[in-house]
């Protein structure tokens, strides 16, 4: 797969599955990270609690990192 | 050739000159940084003097990189004729030549941008006259016709409940600034944020701001020249009120995100993430902050962050405009 491939996949499973992560309690965010060669999801959680440990580490075969960012608040 | 501090050899290529003579370049170095703290008290105390270095020599305005001297620094020059002959400087002290270099009060950056500015720029303290808050003045926007100052509705609108035609303060209020003082301009338009349910593109406010108040210039970053898409990896800058100029990575595109408001939750869609590697990239009062391309292309708007670790949050700028044109 091409660079560009790879992160429109990337970009489509991650639009996908939005909605899902977003309802698990503790997440804040959800982008698509890694760099332009290997793109991946990333999800921008609060804490680790139980629910976050839960989230599948690939999707539809893009790696899926977890991210510890704390509460964003408007700056 | 042979280096007058070490003896050993040196050639002509690579070789530095302290006063009169030549030496290794670390040579040279260590012997100007031995003669400037014998010197650093008795140069600290004369008239005008507010720092003193070991530097590169300036030879009309231009940086001399094979010279090295103790640089002087002054708030300003004067000539000689107006000095004491007691805060003059020498121009050797022993075999180190002295630069003296004009640099004015120097400031803290972050207090520096948050006071009054007139006329105002990029990167400087701004808000609405009755939040009890500080954002940063974006820089200037043309839309239409007019020139317009760009920064967040949460920092000229506050969430929404602002009125067309409301007075912007330059400081804003928590920096000093008060109404009708230190009015720069009247809020003109904004994107209304969603709290609770539905999408935001952007947090986006504008201000007229008054005749001659506020130019295009960011501070240390110069006038943006147009507009580009941000890329994942690319190296960015900014100016903001609280941290001044930093440079950071995108780390994150098509980014969703729940942030948190005085007035509640609200969710973003198609944001870029920031983030510095070390250190912070951006800080609370950083928000409206224009996030730049190296090569000075607007690429976004600042207008979230987390407070315990290194993230900032962006609007994308082409939807910046965009939706600010549809108002």
């Amino acid at each position: 797969m091409s660079v560009e491939d790879r992160l429109s996949k990337a970009m489509r499973v991650k639009r996908k599955y939005e909605s899902y992560l977003l309802s698990i309690n503790g997440v804040v965010g959800v982008g698509v990270g890694g760099t332009k060669e290997s793109p991946r999801i990333v999800v921008n959680v609060k804490e680790i609690n139980e629910d976050v440990k839960r989230i599948p580490r690939k999707l539809e075969g893009v790696d899926v990192e977890i991210k510890v960012v704390g509460e964003v608040t408007a700056f | 050739m042979r280096c007058s501090y070490c003896g050993g050899n040196i050639f002509p290529n690579s070789c530095a000159r302290l006063g009169n003579e030549y030496y290794h370049y670390g040579c040279a170095i260590a012997l100007a940084t031995k003669i400037k703290r014998k010197y650093e008290e008795f140069l600290l105390r004369r008239r005008n003097v507010i720092g003193v270095g070991v530097g590169f020599r300036h030879r009309t305005g231009r940086l001399v990189f094979d010279e090295i001297c103790v640089c002087v620094n002054v708030v300003r020059k004067e000539p000689v004729e107006h000095l004491r002959s007691a805060d003059i400087i020498p121009e050797f002290l022993e075999v180190a030549c002295t630069d003296v270099n004009e640099v004015g009060y120097i400031v803290p950056i972050g207090y520096y941008l948050r006071r009054r500015h007139r006329p105002a720029f990029g990167g400087v303290s701004i808000g609405h006259y009755r939040c009890e808050c500080a954002g940063t003045l974006g820089g200037l926007i043309k839309i239409g016709e007019k020139d317009y100052v760009i920064s967040n509705n949460h920092v000229m609108a506050l969430e929404n409940k602002a009125l067309q035609g409301d007075p912007i303060l330059q400081p804003g209020p928590l920096d000093g600034g008060t109404y009708p003082r230190d009015v720069i301009g009247r809020l003109e338009k904004f994107v209304k944020i969603k709290f609770g349910y539905g999408d935001n593109l952007v947090d986006a406010a504008l201000a007229l701001p008054l005749e001659g108040g506020v130019i295009g210039r960011i501070y240390g970053l110069g006038v943006p020249n147009g507009v580009i898409r941000p890329t994942l990896g690319m190296n960015v800058v900014k100016c903001g009120r609280s941290t001044g100029i930093t440079e950071g990575i995108i780390t994150e595109i098509d980014s969703t995100v729940i942030v948190r408001y005085r007035s509640g939750d609200a969710r973003f869609i198609d944001q870029i993430k920031i983030e510095r590697g070390y250190g912070r990239f951006s800080l609370p009062g950083d928000s409206g902050s224009l996030i730049l391309s190296r090569d000075r292309k607007i690429i976004g708007l600042l207008f979230a962050g987390s407070r315990d670790v290194d993230v900032t949050y962006a609007n994308v700028f082409e939807n910046v405009v965009r939706e600010l044109e549809s108002r």
